[in-house]
């Protein structure tokens, strides 16, 4: 029994497209919007507008993990030091919602995982916070300074992050075809269990597109990636600029071992599904939550995620 | 009666250019001898060598040249038997010419390395003992390590449990293992390292045991032959210790009591050879004690030992480093406490390779007795009839390693019934990630999808690895936790060739199972564990696998790494 | 006006505004075929398609039987209108059949899978509207969902 790789991998990315979970989405945007509020009024004028990041703001989030991010911007004067910062937020959080969720401080965020509801629904929000270099100069170029909690790529513990949550977005804005690759690649690393960064194989999808010219049908594409992972990963001047703050390699959260690791696995995944197109099941399972639904679900059929670009026709068409 | 082309040899010989002969090689009875003088770089004066050879040169014959050098002024040297003859292993070759030349050069390079020279091996040569029966039975004594060092001159009691007796070169033999040692001035006993199994065996014979720390051999390799060699060796309270002993165990004086003498060996390893003597028959005397004056001090007696013949028995170092030494899995392996779910087919075979090649801590569970037509392709012997599969399994593994505490998980319905009716219990999920999370591997061979499916959605820290293997053991498919059930899912229902509608239905539908023999399975099943002690070994991602066995023209393996 | 397609059980909106307007467009090219391009939006949780305009082609050919629309230009128009605060965009494509029914013929099926399969193109299911007129008026129209090879139509509830 021969599977046709492109027809599965739609049928993968459609059943994990966050339309199906609306309900539960709303219910973690009710969320964000209250956590969001009480951000504000808590800090009033010592930030600016908290803003919406992560998959969900980039479109590349998948309904079987997903949380919500709400980077909130300090100015300069807020506070003396960024763990100041840093502690204040996790202390005005785990204040307010102690009793309601979990709170926790995690890498260079914190994590809310709200008390799951009465229909077992876990809502799980994180907050970024960030202090702007300069005075003022937030609002000219978005870039903020975020306070490391712990090991953290090649940075030591306890220190800081220089990025731009805004130019991360920009970074992937308009880049459908990408999105679809990123999106299998982080279907494939959360039902697989393989602990690759989101956002390491977000840049590296984007920069294998940079690359190397890569068309085709879905699969011919989700292959030119994963063969360009596996080529270049391992070399030793690859390097992954953060749009957030170029002197970031995101290729160095990776150790050379792991490299290794990743190079021998998409090699590994190309060959058993070239060999047997059914393993391409293994690796990319369809969710079967919404398989049923695909088909007669009672939704119009989208491409990416949801509306993220205009349909353009692009050539002549002749009609009878 | 003429083995040999005596001729031919001569020319050979004669040939060799390091190589003078003194006397020809004539027939003495059914051998070959002759006198040869090697001369050399590096020798003062050229040594001179008796030479043998035996009807069956130039094949070998018991493992043996069949052709020896002799030089009882050698015997001091490394590698020289006692009987003088140099110890040479050569090639094979069944050519009269090419191997009399190989031996000669083999004698050369001894000579070179060992007597030139003088190197010294780095690996340890055993004391050469001419091991025998003591009226026509054979004993045996196995020791291992233990947490204690002695002190020299320290002796005491042995506790001694018995083996099976059996057959060993055509004679009755009575094997034993030395279970524990109590020095005599302490009032500890030392307990050997063996496993809770062998150290709840009885004691049922008792020994006596001193530590030399010095090596009872000559040129350190060649033991003592008569007990007055020993004199230097043994305190003369050990010896009032023995004549105490015989006096108080007089009613037993034909039995044999075994005497163990420890030495030192490499390392600060201890060795120990035994001798077994009749208790009325202690190889001492009593001599009146003397002054200084010469005079005998009147009732005043003391042991000496006596010039008497000394039979050694047989003992083997049986530590793990020892019994283990041909080859284990690696230390992470063989260290992990390692629960093994369902022990059919496979669970059977992965437990006792597991044992064999070394593992120290198993727990198996399954809830299935033997039936007689399990044995045919598992590690179940057939002459203990039904049993529990645990138990059975429990009994084979401690057979087969005196290392090896085997647990039996205390509910074997644990993982058959109640994981499954609860796993979706908050509080009994907790439950079950403890009692799994105190192993460091799990191995899960029920090949029970719904099982599997359960264990996947657990939160473990263990390392769960799943075997299973499709109908005529045509493939074996190895996942590890967290990408088990999917993994083997669609392995089984697209990827391989699992033809279920060829069962094997014994007794019934209800209880179908595919077919394969004893063959077929451990063959994928010795492969898979192959590949899991490399991961192990060389910290390789603990990726699935799949074997799959073509049956072309040849029987091929292919290794699917995914 | 809302109708249903039940192959796929989603529902398409239109005022009946754009049904006059459609119908103008097509007599004005009478007896030639005349289309172009179909413009609205979907609901948040695409269960409806909203059908807001139509876009007319830059250029095109035109004939009894045949209709050639051009792609030209309209990548700017299509542009601009996703960029407004209500984001409108192409959702597929009509056509006219003077003196003939609204069944779709081969040449359609092949242009709509055409479309479906082209990269640039975002959405899985486009719609195709054939209206049917004669020299006086439309006579009647019909709906089609493209999805996996094959139009189907929609039907009034």
């Amino acid at each position: 029994m021969a599977t046709d790789k492109t027809q599965h991998l739609q049928q993968v990315l459609e059943t994990h497209r966050m339309a199906h979970i609306e309900k539960l989405l709303d219910k973690y945007k009710e969320k964000r919007q209250e956590v969001k509020e009480a951000l504000e009024e808590n800090y009033k004028d010592k930030i600016y507008n908290p803003i919406n990041s992560g998959s969900y703001a980039k479109h590349t989030a998948i309904n079987i993990k997903f949380d919500l991010d709400i980077v909130v911007p300090f100015k300069r004067n807020s506070f003396d030091t960024l763990e100041e910062m840093f502690n204040d937020v996790f202390d005005f959080l785990y204040e307010k919602y102690k009793d309601v969720a979990e709170v926790r401080k995690q890498k260079v965020s914190i994590g809310i995982i709200f008390d799951a509801d009465d229909n077992g629904d876990e809502i799980n929000i994180d907050v970024v916070a960030g202090r702007e270099l300069n005075q003022d100069q937030y609002t000219e170029d978005h870039n903020l300074n975020l306070f490391v909690n712990s090991q953290y790529g090649l940075l030591d513990e306890k220190t800081y992050i220089q990025t731009n949550i805004q130019a991360q977005i920009d970074h992937i804005k308009g880049k459908n075809n990408e999105r679809s690759i990123i999106r299998l690649l982080k279907i494939w690393k959360t039902t697989n269990n393989e602990s690759y960064k989101s956002f390491f194989l977000e840049l590296i999808t984007i920069k294998a597109f940079d690359k190397e010219s890569i068309s085709g049908n879905l699969w011919d594409k989700l292959k030119s990636v994963m063969e360009y992972i596996k080529e270049n990963i391992t070399k030793d001047n690859f390097t992954l600029k953060d749009p957030g703050n170029t002197n970031n390699d995101v290729a160095d959260t990776l150790e050379d071992w792991e490299k290794t690791n990743l190079s021998n696995k998409m090699s590994n995944m190309i060959s058993n599904i070239e060999n047997n197109s059914d393993n391409i099941k293994t690796y990319f399972p369809i969710n079967e939550e919404f398989e049923e639904e695909d088909e007669n679900k009672g939704q119009y059929g989208l491409k990416d995620a949801s509306i993220v670009a205009p349909s353009i026709p692009n050539k002549s068409q002749q009609f009878g | 009666m003429g083995f040999h082309n005596i001729e031919e040899i001569n020319n050979i010989v004669s040939t060799i250019p390091f190589i003078d002969v003194l006397e020809k090689f004539k027939q003495v009875g059914i051998f070959l001898e002759g006198k040869t003088s090697v001369n050399l770089e590096g020798l003062n004066e050229s040594l001179n060598f008796d030479v043998q050879i035996f009807p069956q040169y130039p094949l070998k014959s018991n493992d043996s040249e069949a052709i020896k050098f002799i030089n009882k002024d050698l015997i001091s040297y490394n590698h020289v038997m006692g009987d003088g003859s140099i110890c040479i292993h050569t090639l094979h070759s069944p050519k009269l010419k090419q191997k009399l030349l190989a031996d000669f050069e083999s004698l050369k390079a001894w000579i070179e390395k060992y007597y030139i020279n003088k190197n010294i091996d780095s690996h340890y040569e055993h004391v050469i003992i001419n091991e025998q029966p003591f009226d026509d039975i054979y004993y045996s004594y196995q020791f291992t390590d233990v947490d204690y060092s002695f002190s020299k001159g320290e002796f005491g009691q042995v506790d001694l449990t018995p083996l099976s007796n059996g057959i060993y070169k055509k004679k009755p033999i009575s094997n034993f293992l030395i279970k524990s040692f109590q020095p005599l001035k302490k009032t500890i006993k030392i307990n050997s390292k063996w496993s809770e199994y062998y150290m709840n065996f009885e004691v049922k014979n008792i020994g006596l045991f001193l530590f030399l720390e010095d090596v009872p051999a000559f040129h350190n390799r060649f033991a003592f032959s008569n007990w007055l060699e020993l004199e230097n060796y043994i305190p003369t309270d050990f010896l009032q210790f023995l004549y105490d002993f015989q006096k108080r165990n007089k009613k037993h004086k034909n039995t044999f009591l075994p005497i163990f003498f420890g030495y030192k060996t490499v390392e600060n390893e201890i060795h120990w050879i035994s001798t077994l003597v009749k208790i009325n028959e202690i190889p001492t005397i009593g001599i009146p004690v003397i002054d200084s004056k010469g005079v005998k001090l009147k009732g005043q007696w003391e042991s000496k030992l006596i010039n008497r013949k000394i039979n050694w028995a047989i003992t083997r170092n049986s530590s793990y480093k020892y019994l283990f030494g041909r080859g284990t899995f690696c230390d992470k392996i063989t260290n992990a406490r390692i629960l093994i779910i369902g022990v059919g087919a496979i669970g059977s075979m992965v437990a006792k390779t597991l044992v064999k090649c070394g593992a120290k801590n198993i727990s198996i569970v399954d809830y299935d007795v033997k039936e007689p037509e399990n044995v045919c392709r598992s590690e179940y012997n057939f002459s203990n009839g039904l049993y529990d599969k645990t138990f059975e399994l429990i009994k084979t593994l401690q057979e087969n390693s005196p290392f090896v505490n085997v647990n039996f998980h205390n509910n074997n319905e644990y993982f058959e019934s109640f994981i499954k009716a609860f796993h979706k219990d908050k509080e009994a999920k907790k439950e079950y990630e403890k009692s799994l999370n105190q192993f460091d591997i799990v191995f899960n061979c029920s090949t029970d999808s719904d099982l599997m499916f359960v264990l996947d959605q657990l939160k473990l820290s263990t390392d769960l690895i799943n075997l299973s293997i499709t109908n005529h053991a045509k493939d074996l498919v190895c996942a590890f936790y967290p990408n088990i059930y999917n993994y083997v899912q669609n392995q089984f229902i697209n990827i391989l060739d699992n033809d279920v509608d060829d069962l094997y239905n014994p007794t019934g539908c209800w209880s179908p199972t595919f077919k394969a023999s004893y063959n077929d399975i451990s063959l994928l099943t010795q492969y898979a564990l192959k590949e899991i002690n490399r991961k192990y070994e060389e910290n390789k991602p603990k990726d699935n696998f799949t074997l799959s066995i073509n049956s072309g023209n040849n029987t091929n393996i292919k290794f699917t790494q995914y | 006006m809302k109708i249903i397609n039940s192959h796929k059980n989603v529902s398409l909106e239109y005022e009946e505004d754009l049904i006059l307007k459609i119908e103008s467009l097509a007599l004005k090219h009478y007896p030639n075929e005349f289309g172009g391009f179909l413009i609205g939006y979907y609901s948040d949780d695409l269960k409806t398609l909203v059908l807001t305009d139509v876009l007319s082609p830059n250029e095109y050919k035109s004939h009894r039987v045949l209709f050639e629309r051009s792609a030209e230009g309209i990548k700017e128009k299509l542009l601009e209108l996703f960029e407004l605060n209500e984001k409108r965009y192409y959702v597929g494509e009509w056509h006219s059949h003077p003196d003939a029914s609204s069944m779709y013929s081969l040449t359609d099926l092949n242009a709509m899978q055409s479309i479906a399969e082209s990269e640039t193109i975002r959405i899985k299911n486009p719609i195709l509207l054939i209206v049917s007129i004669n020299n006086q008026k439309l006579k009647n129209y019909t709906f089609y969902l493209y999805d996996n090879n094959t139009l189907f139509e929609y039907g009034r509830k």
